[in-house]
């Protein structure tokens, strides 16, 4: 992905893919859980079940963040002057997500194997969240620069 | 070809992000806490759990109304295949099942009740109470 331009950034490229795919993923969870939040509890391939019983009304409250981002993500997707700040906004959330699981792991609410389940869906993608923020802001800074001299 | 490399990669992180919501939740055994079948024997929505063959049936009575949550040995929530209740002794009426859980209303001054409930091919299971 080249990244670094002297041009205006594009509204269409190897950005777009990545953001539109990444709001449609939000969107779609969020839409589900806000939709269905009982069917997403069941059916999610997850054991979700496992960490307490049902509360519709904290899932739609979830389902919102989740529906916020993949908005948020899409916009980015065609309007690249938002993308970084898209991209902050759903890294901060994915970040702060993954922290939880930190903490939720180390007071023993999760069976000590949870490191292992949540290693890669968890952390690996939280820290490919910060290295993509890292590099979009690194390239928008190169851009800008390049269109300054 | 560098752009289809580009556009490739740009593919493959995406596919990879539009997962990522999905999987904020644990895979397969995750966030059970329970290790296998039957570790875990705790009423999760503050009623009564009994075990009845391999499932168990978490019975919530209030005043003027019945929960019931079914779940398999690993206490993952199952729906029945037909479900009825009988209170004081009375004709047995279908429950109400939503997604998740049954709710009935008690009949005023109701002392007990017998729900039946098909789950799989096997007998009907059986629970009285209280």
């Amino acid at each position: 992905m080249s990244l670094v331009s002297s041009q205006t950034p594009a509204s269409s490229g190897p950005w777009t893919i990545v953001f539109g795919l990444f709001a449609a993923g939000n969107l779609a969870n969020g839409l589900w859980m806000l939709a269905n939040p009982g069917h997403w509890y069941i059916h999610l391939p997850a054991n979700v079940p496992g960490s307490g019983p049902l509360n519709e009304h904290f899932v739609r409250d979830i389902g919102c963040i989740f529906a916020l981002i993949g908005i948020v993500l899409a916009v980015g997707a065609f309007k690249p002057r938002f993308r970084l700040t898209a991209l902050l906004f759903a890294t901060g959330f994915y970040g702060a997500h993954a922290l939880v699981h930190v903490y939720d792991s180390l007071r023993g609410l999760f069976p000590p194997g949870q490191w292992r389940y949540d290693l890669v869906p968890v952390y690996g993608t939280t820290l490919l969240l910060v290295v993509l923020s890292a590099w979009l802001a690194w390239s928008d800074r190169a851009g800008r620069s390049a269109r300054s001299e | 070809m560098k752009a289809v490399l580009a556009y490739t990669a740009a593919a493959v992180v995406g596919l990879g992000l539009f997962a990522m919501p999905f999987l904020q939740y644990g895979l397969g055994g995750g966030h059970a806490h329970g290790a296998g079948p039957h570790s875990d024997h705790g009423a999760r929505h503050g009623g009564h759990l009994v075990m009845l063959r391999d499932y168990h049936l978490e019975l919530v009575e209030h005043s003027d109304f019945v929960e019931l949550y079914l779940s398999d040995a690993l206490r993952r929530p199952l729906r029945p295949m037909s479900c009825s209740v009988a209170f004081d002794g009375g004709p047995f009426t279908p429950c109400d099942w939503h997604s998740y859980r049954s709710i009935v209303p008690k009949p005023i001054g109701a002392q007990s009740g017998l729900y039946q409930l098909s789950v799989d091919d096997g007998p009907p299971v059986i629970l009285k109470f209280p």
